[in-house]
């Protein structure tokens, strides 16, 4: 009986159909086997990065990121000069310059040390490298109270306008360039959800975030229909490469920001004994253990072992499978909603039980890269329903996605 | 209906704002901050920091305005590659123009000159050498987010080795330039206490009080008590103590216990090796900052002339309490929950004093400043809640008058 020749030889490798696996393989297989693993290889490379894609996710990740970004550098505005102030900040100029000239780059030599020498005689296993880093800030050079708080405001301006998609490609910028100066002068007072911030704005840069959902496309519709007469219709936001490259790329990083905190986990004896989440439960910083009903339950749980072990090992272990698995699952279209919801519970929990509900909305973001422009087509023609004109750059924008249309497959 | 040709709207508003004349009016404001550096620096910096701002954000648009029109076709390519080159004169003449102590925004200009230049080339390649390109600078950019995730120390080990030699060698200046450093070990190993700094001053006449942060009651937005709480983690890196000095420590504690009659006795429940965090290079120039600030920010207390004299900082670990204790209905508030390391006396400058003296080449500590610097100081609670709070006593006492 002849064999059915496999599916990647029928796609890609044609020469293999006449004389099929049966026959032995034809003379130069193996290198056109190797070529065929190339091409897939280029083929799969190609669709990932350089295929096109719709720009309305990327609008809607800029309007929620928009805001946060807009909150958290509102938020500097209590207290601006104990932040970026010179000397009158917290990390002040004389940190600052430690910071950026003193700081030893430690790096390891390059032969093996030999262990057969006395400890007076033993080669060092690493020698500083160089000093100091490659932040910058126009904060690190504007002293001045009056430049500062101007400054200040010009960033907040650049990032409404962004916010709103006016002008996106230069406010983009400006807002990014925003975001980094003051991470950049403040750099002991950041934590996880900065790096989110930056990596969101980033990649939010790159791309066409501006082309729907935007002041932007409103205007543009408003000019058609001057031109073009009131009957004038929007088309859809062009799909393009770079709307897909940076939708890639929060894709990708998202995966790499949780692989890496779940492998990282996997150090720690905490973690494997299923206690782990006691300390971040009943951290006093972070935890809301002053409300009441949370407090209560901390202690129902505390008087009843079985459930306490229960309760803590369960969500460890829903810690770590969520952290090591969804950068798997995430790309699996059926699986898809699994991995989307586990990833909101989770950020859900850490926004209520840890108090970084910024963090944690930064990280929502990210996801939202894995959702379909129907849906948010669809979002924002409700959205538009329900407002009328309140909200004019929902204008002109293309047909919403249907309910059926709402799967995550892509 | 498809989309209103650009051509079809081209007003003389439109025509003018096409790149090229942009650009050119990017390159005549970068000029004029040029001249007028030359006249005088200092009186126009604020109009040359405008005028260099305006010019880069006119040559961006310019360069979104010629991307926008651009196509496959050669002719096309070559026109806009030609528009970003020139732009990249921008940033070059801005580079130029700035002044010499603006270093970081030299870096970042020349950071643009490149961007410019790498856009041209881009633009001027064919469909296919473009995307090789950057897919090359896709495996690049995500190399160097792995290698900040794998250069971390892990624990009891020395880092990867290849992943500290790319670190080094090929992407430190690009991960720090756009802060793509986190190694996103979120809450790992083990997720551990939080730190607090606890400040405690005093001022001309006699009055004291304390100033803790993190402070939820005392932040204006919940966003400032996140960002209080991150910053007093770097004041959390302790280096690796010889035992041979731990011992001089320890010795030169109880000789100064003994000759003023400060009795504070170690913690009963911490390792005896866990009381003696010696903070590392790092760690000190922070603390040494935080006290400056404060010292700024209190200079005094009710009237100008009540000045502040001096004002000591802990660093405390704020222990999780744990489930037994919440079972049996202590609070994660009690006392005996702080571990405060003594992090040194300061002026009202905020000057260190009383520190250990170093030898400068050899940076080996010569002779032992304050005896109970980086020594965790002990609150403790006994089985009916007495509380013993050898902090406050600490505080107070003035037993460096008496070296």
């Amino acid at each position: 009986m002849r064999q059915r020749p496999h599916r990647k030889d029928v796609i890609h490798t044609p020469q293999a159909l006449p004389g099929g696996p049966r026959d032995g393989p034809p003379a130069g297989k193996e290198s056109r086997e190797g070529e065929s693993l190339v091409t897939d290889f280029y083929r799969g490379w190609e669709g990932f990065w350089f295929s096109k894609a719709d720009p309305t996710t990327l609008g809607f990740i800029r309007i929620c990121a928009g805001i946060l970004i807009l909150y958290v550098h509102l938020s500097y505005s209590f207290g601006l000069m104990s932040y970026v102030g010179g000397d009158r900040a917290w990390l002040d100029k004389e940190a600052v310059a430690f910071i950026r000239e003193q700081y030893p780059v430690e790096v390891y030599v390059w032969h093996f040390p030999s262990p057969y020498v006395t400890s007076a005689e033993q080669d060092p296993i690493y020698y500083i490298n160089s000093k100091g880093s490659y932040s910058w800030s126009p904060f690190f050079h504007i002293d001045d109270p009056f430049w500062i708080v101007t400054l200040h405001i010009g960033f907040l301006v650049a990032m409404t306008l962004f916010t709103l998609g006016l002008w996106t490609r230069v406010t983009s910028v400006l807002t990014w360039f925003g975001v980094v100066s003051y991470i950049q002068r403040a750099s002991t007072l950041l934590f996880g959800m900065d790096s989110m911030m930056v990596l969101v704005i980033l990649y939010l840069m790159l791309s066409p975030c501006g082309d729907a959902l935007s002041l932007d496309r409103w205007l543009q519709w408003r000019r058609g229909r001057k031109l073009a007469g009131p009957s004038y219709q929007l088309p859809p936001p062009e799909p393009s490469v770079s709307a897909n490259f940076a939708l890639r790329c929060l894709q990708l990083n998202f995966c790499i920001i949780y692989l890496a905190a779940g492998t990282s986990k996997l150090l720690g004896s905490l973690w494997w004994n299923g206690t782990a989440l006691w300390n971040c439960f009943a951290n006093y910083s972070f935890a809301p253990m002053g409300v009441g009903i949370y407090y209560e339950t901390l202690v129902f749980l505390c008087r009843h072992r079985w459930l306490w072990e229960l309760a803590m090992t369960g969500s460890a272990i829903f810690t770590l499978m969520l952290e090591l698995g969804v950068p798997f699952v995430i790309w699996s279209p059926r699986l898809r909603w699994l991995g989307i919801t586990g990833a909101v519970l989770l950020h859900t929990g850490i926004g209520l039980f840890m108090g970084l509900t910024t963090f944690s909305m930064f990280m929502l973001c990210m996801v939202a890269a894995f959702l379909p422009p129907e849906a948010i087509r669809y979002l924002a023609k409700e959205v538009r329903d329900q407002t009328g004109k309140l909200l004019p750059f929902l204008a002109g924008q293309p047909q919403a996605g249907k309910r059926e249309e709402l799967v995550l497959s892509r | 209906m498809a989309d209103v040709p650009v051509e079809a709207r081209t007003p003389l508003l439109q025509s003018w704002l096409r790149p090229w004349p942009v650009l050119c009016a990017a390159l005549g404001a970068t000029l004029l901050a040029g001249l007028l550096k030359g006249v005088d620096a200092t009186s126009t910096a604020p109009i040359r920091a405008l005028l260099l701002l305006a010019g880069l954000v006119m040559a961006g648009s310019a360069v979104v305005k010629a991307v926008r029109r651009r196509t496959e076709d050669l002719d096309n390519r070559l026109e806009v590659s030609s528009q970003i080159a020139i732009a990249s004169l921008v940033p070059l003449g801005a580079f130029l123009g700035i002044d010499w102590e603006w270093d970081s925004a030299r870096m970042v200009l020349i950071a643009l000159i490149g961007v410019a230049l790498f856009g041209a080339l881009l633009v001027l390649l064919p469909s296919q050498a473009r995307r090789f390109l950057i897919s090359l600078l896709i495996l690049y950019h995500f190399g160097g987010i792995f290698t900040a995730v794998l250069s971390v120390k892990p624990p009891n080990a020395p880092p990867m080795w290849l992943a500290n030699q790319l670190w080094v060698h090929v992407y430190q200046p690009y991960v720090q330039f756009l802060y793509v450093n986190n190694a996103y070990h979120f809450y790992s190993p083990d997720p551990g206490p939080p730190t607090m700094l606890w400040a405690h001053l005093k001022y001309a006449d006699g009055t004291t009080e304390w100033t803790k942060f993190p402070d939820r009651q005392n932040s204006p937005v919940p966003m400032h008590y996140q960002r209080m709480l991150a910053m007093t983690e770097s004041t959390n890196n302790v280096a690796v103590l010889p035992d041979v000095l731990f011992q001089l420590r320890q010795k030169h504690r109880e000789d100064a216990m003994t000759a003023h009659k400060l009795q504070i006795p170690p913690h009963p429940f911490v390792l005896p090796n866990l009381q003696l965090q010696v903070p590392n290079e790092y760690s000190k120039v922070m603390v040494a900052s935080y006290a400056r600030h404060l010292a700024r920010e209190n200079p005094w207390k009710n009237s100008p002339g009540n000045k502040l004299v001096r004002l000591r900082l802990y660093r405390v670990k704020h222990e999780i309490i744990s489930p037994y204790d919440v079972a049996t209905g202590h609070s994660p508030l009690e006392k005996k929950h702080y571990l405060a390391y003594y992090q040194g006396q300061f002026d009202s400058e905020g000057r260190m004093q009383f520190d250990d003296v170093v030898e400068p080449k050899t940076q080996q500590v010569v002779k032992f400043g304050d005896p109970f610097l980086y020594w965790l100081i002990p609150i403790m609670q006994d089985a009916t809640n007495n509380v013993t709070d050898y902090v406050e006593m600490h505080a107070k006492a003035e037993y460096q008058r008496k070296e």
